[in-house]
């Protein structure tokens, strides 16, 4: 059932945090994230007849937004190396810092990675697509079908894809873990 | 990696994933399994840590009132105290403003830079108008900010109007727009409104030349977005947003003229 324009703005507001909290994973810059969702909220407006009022609103302007990120900045891949993986890749691939300064500064995205959790720093090492995946079942705790519309794959793709991708932060984790201890003990 | 065949449901054990029964057989194969039991330790320590530890920031209040003009919902407050402030208006001259815009507006689409652009302008200008207790606090520091953002971003921040007699400068701050580092200069005018000029770099970004208007010997384009006058154009490798109350396209002319001609 389509939705009016009053109930539409009243919902798409109301989902301004996730959206942005969504467009920060994608593009690890502020400034990159507020213009990609000003630039979504555009899109949503413009497409606002295609959204059925029984649709998780959130997963239809999140679907928009990852989808604008793909179009917009693998433009950039031309220059940079684009932060994704091989679709269902196993290895985790930690990135360089120029692939973590690929939207801003990489000397302050290699200061801001040493300071942050060692839990962001293995989200931040995933591939874009289990990155994701992970960003919305777990940290954002949606449900499969949402993932499934932002992704556009089948629930039991986004099913595998976590998996695989929770599999990848433990072993990131792990990892991190010893070098931290050694960390302190020099300390 | 776990050897036994059960871990690979351990995973949607911990998500509560898994049929009653097979929940019932793999949790009484926990209790003979050390493998399992710490696969699921595991699991569910992951879950904790990323629902727990990642940080869950809410979106910019720049960026709400942004988006929020994007969408057409500004809270109607605003739109009652600026009716109020242009109580002196003309009605003629409003309307003839209010069709202007409006067949100026229906000439652009949403995707246009300019649009988005004007828009941004509009938007900055309001969320600094909500904000105007915290101005006087910044005034100090205005210069040294300009500078700084010019040495960092390479933006052509001191040499912008630094303000006069008329139009007082009061803040300088970082900005963002159209998803470049900005500077966003604050004033004050002589009737106590707020002007924003705001500067990124230019990048492709160039009004086309049907749009502007000439300003003397120069070509800006001048437009109104939510009751706010804004001259955008390109100088060298900038691009300048500058964005006040005015009454009239010819007011924002003459301010545009003033910035302008103070900009080298």
């Amino acid at each position: 059932m389509e939705i009016d324009r009053v109930a539409f703005e009243t919902q798409a507001l109301a989902m301004l945090d996730s959206t942005y909290r969504f467009a920060l994973w994608l593009t690890r810059s502020e400034a990159d994230a507020r213009d990609l969702v000003q630039d979504t909220y555009l899109r949503a407006l413009e497409a606002r007849e295609t959204f059925r009022s029984e649709a998780s609103m959130r997963a239809w302007l999140a679907r928009i937004l990852r989808n604008r990120f793909i179009e917009r900045f693998r433009r950039r891949e031309r220059e940079v190396p684009w932060p994704d993986g091989p679709e269902e890749s196993d290895t985790p691939q930690e990135r360089s810092d120029e692939q973590a300064g690929l939207f801003g500064d990489a000397e302050l995205a290699r200061v801001i990675s040493l300071v942050r959790g060692d839990i962001e720093r293995a989200l931040e090492a995933l591939p874009e697509n289990h990155r994701t995946v992970v960003v919305l079942c777990d940290v954002e705790q949606w449900g499969w079908e949402e993932a499934a519309t932002v992704l556009q794959v089948p629930v039991g793709t986004v099913k595998s894809r976590l998996f695989r991708a929770r599999r990848t932060l433990r072993a990131l984790l792990s990892e991190y873990a010893p070098k931290e201890k050694s960390v302190e003990r020099v300390r | 990696m776990s050897a036994c065949a059960d871990s690979r449901l351990i995973p949607l054990l911990a998500r509560g994933e898994l049929e009653p029964v097979e929940e019932a057989r793999v949790r009484a194969h926990l209790s003979t399994c050390p493998i399992c039991t710490d696969e699921l330790a595991a699991e569910e320590q992951l879950t904790k840590r990323l629902r727990g530890e990642i940080p869950r920031p809410t979106a910019p209040a720049e960026l709400r009132a942004a988006v929020e003009v994007l969408m057409g919902a500004r809270p109607a407050v605003q739109r009652v105290a600026r009716k109020t402030r242009r109580a002196l208006f003309a009605a003629s001259a409003a309307a003839l403003l209010i069709l202007a815009a409006f067949l100026a507006y229906r000439r652009m689409s949403p995707q246009d830079p300019m649009v988005i652009a004007t828009r941004h302008a509009a938007a900055t200008h309001q969320a600094i108008e909500h904000q105007r207790d915290l101005l006087q606090r910044e005034t100090a520091e205005a210069k040294m900010r300009l500078q700084e953002l010019s040495q960092r971003y390479g933006l052509p921040a001191t040499t912008a109007f630094q303000g006069d007699e008329e139009v007082r400068l009061v803040s300088a701050r970082q900005g963002h727009a159209l998803g470049k580092v900005s500077a966003v200069l604050v004033y004050l005018d002589s009737k106590g409104r707020l002007v924003t000029l705001e500067i990124l770099p230019a990048g492709d970004l160039k009004v086309p030349r049907e749009r502007t208007r000439a300003v003397q010997q120069f070509r800006p384009m001048l437009t109104r977005a939510d009751q706010l006058g804004v001259a955008l154009w390109r100088q060298g490798q900038a691009f300048y947003l500058l964005t006040a109350p005015v009454e009239d396209e010819e007011e924002l002319a003459r301010l545009y003229l003033k910035v302008r001609t103070h900009t080298s």
